[in-house]
């Protein structure tokens, strides 16, 4: 057993569980200039979502994208109906709704699923090995998910034309609303995005984990973490972040006690930031 | 550990539908019953606060407590009662939470005048009534493990019928060690009550010669665990132990699974529910898991449980049952009702020296004939030192086998 590889394997692990909702984070901010703290918490809801549809005998990943694409749904009715009217009111409004919605949303689940410690009915199952590295099939399916989700955003940020609109609103508002841009339209598909991002990265977690009620809310820090990490409005940035903060609280354990892990990520934080103010990737102007 | 269960209870801030009807229909128990049990109680009755956990986190065991306690209420008047009077119950619930407690206890003190409180289970809420109970002098006698309550009982007037946190630590180092276990590894959530018991753990492990391998911490909201398995499985240890809670243990025993790795693991009992055994699925298989024990055998702890019914482990109940007997017992003994007087009592006669009883009626005629009494009771012989703790404890040892849990074998007399 080769301890290296598996710190590598937890490292790759964590880091896929981190990067979409760490991106959903850093979308939302690149876009509608605010930190949305329900983003954890609709992880939450997607999670349960998918264990909802699971009970009815779909198969967990198809369960996922469903539960997801329903997440990404309610996030944006929340932005239509209570987001949307503080849009012109600077950025503390929103980021006061997103703290209730945040608190709303927690609770709705434990009203709904209750407060016990449930699971996915997938089967246990025993690693195989791959190239020396051990991983399960479920990890295994999960980091190549997220990596193609990653992929597909990433391509349509670039060549879509919703793309373009993404970018030139995160860019300049005002001038993409001169070259035609229907801010709202942009605005929608972000937080649908990011609410499907949550979701898929609820579900991620869950299965690694379990769900409870606290699912989200325990990984809010370190997601926020790799969204500032990564240059807030950055897809690329939050996946490299998500991996280097993986890394780095992985491998922490070889020097350092365990105590120190969460504190490690966050000097890792600032470190970077010192030498890198906007993040790993740069965006914007 | 139960101190931090409610903690975390509290600490997550919100109630579960389950548990926010449990507290409605709780706070309407609460509201109806101490009302129709001082109704009951007579002029010349004692009597006697009964502050279970009756909802939130507790309530399970707290229902189990109110109806063990109730038995033993039956035998104790059925004798005669102490001094010839009756003892009369005066319910309130403490919802697993220390601000209910408090205002549960003022009400027990200073409307319906108790002379003693019996059944306080989460540390949070034993911690919270014990200043009250002591400024008064009267006596408490409490379920909760955590240490930190023996610095409080140092002022005397608290007594616990649960074996001390430090005690569950020596104890999985004695069943190891009984079972021929020469190395440990120990993988420790990062709170503070795991590194007390993780200490005792190493240092009764280290005395009957094993040796601790590795102590590995982790952090409960971590999105894997596999690279803390690793490093407890690095240096082939022949068990390990986790001292956390449901949630993480089920994470870890999972990575253990997924890595490919077997071991013999021993965690808490009270970490381990039929959820857990549910969500770690073949994970779980072969789980060792250590637990209060009861006196099982015992005349008392059979008395018990054909009176409940006898299809649970009555590890609370029979705590609740020994208690009420107990105080019973010292109240005849001391001839008195007064705090003073019975936190001498009690802790005469729990033992070790005197004649053994194991019921109100054999001790109060052993006490008419001005003997001294040990009273053996149904959660185990219940000799408390000097602090009022309990000096030698019991442990029952599980053993997950098929998706159930079957008791294996017992720990018995461990001490500090």
């Amino acid at each position: 057993m080769d301890e290296l590889q598996i710190y590598l394997v937890s490292a790759l692990v964590s880091a896929a569980i981190w990067t979409l909702p760490a991106a959903a984070i850093s979308l939302i901010y690149g876009v509608l200039r605010y930190p949305n703290f329900a983003i954890p918490e609709f992880m939450t809801l997607g999670a349960y979502l998918a264990l909802s549809l699971c009970a009815l005998s779909i198969p967990l990943w198809l369960a996922a994208l469903f539960a997801a694409l329903l997440t990404g749904l309610i996030a944006l009715a929340c932005d239509q109906t209570i987001f949307r009217f503080v849009r012109a009111a600077g950025t503390l409004p929103p980021v006061l709704l997103s703290l209730g919605l945040m608190l709303f949303l927690q609770n709705g689940v434990r009203f709904v699923w209750g407060n016990d410690v449930l699971q996915y009915p997938i089967e246990l199952a025993r690693p195989f090995l791959f190239a020396g590295f051990i991983i399960t099939p479920t990890q295994a399916a999960m980091i190549g998910a997220v990596a193609v989700i990653l992929a597909l955003g990433f391509a349509a940020l670039r060549w879509t034309s919703f793309g373009r609109a993404v970018r030139a609103t995160s860019t300049n508002p005002e001038l993409a609303v001169v070259t035609g841009i229907r801010p709202e339209v942009v605005y929608g598909g972000i937080i649908f995005a990011s609410g499907f991002l949550a979701g898929i990265g609820g579900v991620a977690l869950a299965t690694e984990t379990s769900l409870t009620p606290m699912l989200g809310w325990r990984v809010l820090i370190p997601l926020f973490a790799v969204a500032i990490l990564g240059g807030m409005g950055s897809i690329t940035g939050a996946a490299l972040a998500a991996l280097l903060l993986a890394m780095v609280s992985e491998f922490s354990l070889f020097l350092l006690p365990v105590t120190y892990k969460t504190a490690l990520a966050f000097l890792v934080l600032a470190l970077v930031l010192l030498v890198r103010p906007t993040g790993l990737i740069r965006t914007g102007n | 550990m139960k101190n931090v269960i409610s903690n975390r209870f509290f600490l997550a801030g919100s109630i579960s539908r389950r548990s926010l009807l449990v507290v409605g229909a709780g706070a309407v128990v609460a509201t109806t019953l101490p009302s129709l049990s001082t109704a009951w109680a007579q002029d010349g009755d004692i009597k006697v606060g009964a502050l279970m956990p009756l909802s939130g986190a507790g309530g399970s065991f707290g229902q189990e407590m109110l109806t063990s306690a109730k038995v033993a209420l039956e035998e104790i008047n059925a004798a005669g009662g102490p001094l010839g009077r009756k003892i009369a119950l005066v319910v309130e619930n403490d919802e697993t939470s220390p601000e209910a407690a408090v205002r549960g206890a003022r009400k027990l003190v200073d409307v319906d005048k108790i002379s003693a409180i019996v059944g306080t289970w989460a540390s949070s809420v034993t911690l919270a009534v014990a200043p009250i109970v002591q400024e008064k002098k009267l006596v408490q006698l409490s379920t909760s493990g955590a240490s930190r309550i023996t610095e409080v009982q140092k002022k005397g007037h608290l007594f616990r019928t649960e074996p001390d946190d430090l005690l569950f630590g020596k104890a999985y180092a004695e069943y190891a060690s009984s079972q021929g276990w020469k190395k440990a590894a120990v993988l420790g959530l990062n709170v503070p009550f795991t590194q007390m018991t993780v200490e005792a753990f190493r240092q009764r492990f280290v005395e009957r010669g094993g040796k601790v391998m590795s102590f590995t911490a982790y952090n409960e909201d971590q999105t894997t665990f596999r690279s803390e398995v690793t490093r407890a499985f690095a240096d082939q240890p022949d068990f390990i132990h986790i001292s956390g809670y449901e949630p993480d243990i089920t994470a870890i025993l999972k990575a253990a699974y997924q890595l490919g790795l077997s071991g013999q693991f021993i965690v808490p009992g009270f970490a381990v529910s039929p959820g857990l055994i549910k969500n770690a699925g073949p994970a779980a298989e072969g789980l060792l898991l250590v637990e209060e024990g009861v006196a099982e055998g015992s005349p008392a702890y059979d008395r018990l449980t054909k009176s409940l019914g006898g299809d649970r482990y009555y590890s609370f109940g029979a705590q609740a049952y020994d208690q009420l007997v107990l105080l019973a017992l010292a109240i005849e003994a001391a001839k008195s009702t007064d705090g003073t007087a019975l936190n001498e009592a009690i802790k005469k006669v729990s033992g070790p020296d005197g004649t053994k009883v194991s019921s109100f009626a054999e001790g109060i005629k052993a006490l008419r004939n001005d003997e001294q009494v040990n009273y053996e009771g149904a959660s185990g012989s219940i000799d408390f030192d000097a602090n009022g703790n309990i000096a030698k404890a019991n442990f029952r040892v599980s053993q997950v086998k098929n998706g159930k849990i079957q008791p294996i074998g017992a720990v018995k007399d461990v001490a500090f």
